[in-house]
């Protein structure tokens, strides 16, 4: 299965890169314009949650992509958290995922790739509507 | 200051107690104005209106108290912070209190996180993010990014406990071993239980005004930092708390060397350090050596939360920043007890909200 290897992002005139939603760059107040950057990152800082409302242990991390812009990242497969794991970042449901190496994606993932693959339309992040 | 810890005793009963303790030294109706700061009353306590609750409670209490409530604020330094940038910035008649309650220790600790989380951006929310989980992405940052051993968050945490050990009004009064914090569970990697404050109930009340106390604020300062954690120019600092230090030591006109006593934010033990550093004590990776060596001990170069700081004397959330004020106040006046730092003459105070995005700090000096 291929993963997109682009992800979308937001730059301002400046060229500063923001993975989350803003309204104006929060660096230098411009305007922001969607663009679509390389997926491959490199994990920085990473933790396994196991205290939380769920109960159930979550993997998180901060993932900085090549070209410089950071986010919060659901963990997939091994990682060796080192701050120099190199991850491929997907988004999905509204949410970046990190995908280290063995990353196991289950049917209903390759689903949701495959149909991406195929021109569909990604999965939207939360509106701001 | 109440007692911090568990409370049988109501929300209104800790408002009542911290404010008569804090009337021993003032008369009440030379209050004009009251900033109030309590994090969650209505999703802890069932308060709908707490300004209304705390005006009421003043006013059964103490009939001579005609006092305007502002708020609330989410945590007692904020409170503190615009009641003086009010004062310094008007003519304000009579005296100005800042009164901070929380009472959360009733509700399961389940009920707690998911209310804890109310200070976690809705963005970051999205993936599961807890306070506790920002703060261990913190934490591996700064351990990894300044070569911090691990074993300096529990000289952290065993410091703090040893103080608290000798103050009265500490949620735990204590010692704990190393090894007991080094084999707490994990709660999110790599931060431990014995890293972690716990949740406490408690008030506390501090009365701003010019009737010549020997002890003053000198200087006072804001900072803040990305709103969205991940997106901060380095995740094993705090901006917030260097511009927010930097503001309170240029306005008493001090430097950072000159500090004798000094209480910081440490929801987590390594934010202390971090904390210490980014307010200009030692240099970034740093403050770890002074602190296995003992000169952040009671007695050594820079007394370093004495009273036991928020993991050991206890996190009541709403209350914190104020109740750092009432312990360098004290140990300023020389009323410390077990845990007074010999020659305190100058103490500094910072308190943070959630990981650190806003983050006050205060200078007060004695006469």
């Amino acid at each position: 299965m291929r993963l997109p290897r682009r992800i979308p992002a937001h730059r301002c005139s400046h060229g500063c890169l923001w993975l989350h939603e803003h309204l104006y760059c929060p660096n230098c107040r411009t305007r922001l314009e969607r663009v679509n950057i390389a997926s491959a990152a490199v994990l920085v800082s990473h933790t396994t949650v196991r205290v939380n409302p769920t109960g159930e242990p979550i993997r998180l991390g901060v993932a900085r992509t090549t070209t410089g812009a950071t986010t919060l990242c659901v963990i997939r497969g091994v990682v060796r958290g080192n701050g120099r794991d190199r991850v491929v970042l997907v988004l999905r449901d509204g949410r970046f995922h990190a995908l280290g190496r063995r990353a196991r994606l289950d049917s209903d993932w390759q689903a949701s790739a495959s149909s991406r693959a195929q021109g569909q339309s990604a999965p939207r992040r939360h509106s701001r509507r | 200051m109440t007692r911090i810890g568990r409370h049988d005793s109501s929300y209104h009963d800790l408002l009542r107690e911290a404010v008569s303790l804090a009337f021993d030294r003032v008369d009440p109706s030379r209050i004009t104005r009251t900033y109030f700061s309590s994090f969650a009353p209505s999703e802890l306590c069932g308060i709908a209106d707490p300004i209304g609750a705390v005006m009421d409670t003043l006013a059964e209490a103490f009939p001579l108290l005609d006092a305007h409530v502002l708020g609330p604020y989410r945590t007692g330094g904020e409170a503190l912070f615009y009641a003086l940038e009010h004062r310094s910035g008007a003519s304000v008649a009579g005296d100005t209190m800042v009164l901070a309650c929380e009472k959360m220790t009733h509700v399961d600790a389940a009920t707690a996180a998911g209310l804890l989380s109310l200070r976690v951006n809705p963005a970051e929310k999205l993936y599961g993010a807890t306070l506790p989980a920002l703060s261990a992405l913190v934490t591996q940052a700064y351990l990894r990014s300044f070569d911090v051993p691990y074993h300096a968050l529990h000289l952290v945490a065993a410091k703090n406990h040893r103080n608290a050990a000798r103050n009265p009004k500490a949620h735990f009064q204590r010692e704990i071993p190393l090894r007991e914090i080094a084999s707490s569970p994990l709660v999110a990697d790599p931060l431990r239980r014995h890293h972690c404050a716990p949740m406490s109930d408690g008030a506390a009340a501090c009365i701003i005004g010019d009737d010549g106390d020997d002890v003053s604020f000198r200087g006072w300062g804001a900072g803040s930092d990305a709103p969205l954690f991940h997106e901060r120019e380095h995740l094993g600092r705090f901006r917030a708390a260097a511009i927010a230090a930097g503001h309170a030591f240029s306005g008493a006109r001090v430097r950072p060397d000159e500090i004798d006593v000094v209480e910081v934010h440490d929801a987590f033990s390594p934010f202390e350090l971090i904390n210490l550093e980014e307010m200009g004590f030692f240099r970034m990776g740093e403050a770890w050596r002074a602190l296995e060596d003992g000169e952040l001990d009671i007695g050594g170069r820079l007394a370093v939360n004495p009273s036991g700081g928020m993991k050991a004397r206890g996190h009541p959330i709403g209350v914190c920043g104020l109740t750092s004020v009432v312990e360098i106040y004290q140990q300023l006046r020389g009323e410390g007890g077990d845990r007074q730092h010999p020659g305190a003459r100058l103490g500094a105070i910072q308190s943070a909200g959630g990981v650190s995005q806003r983050s006050y700090a205060f200078v007060l000096g004695a006469e």
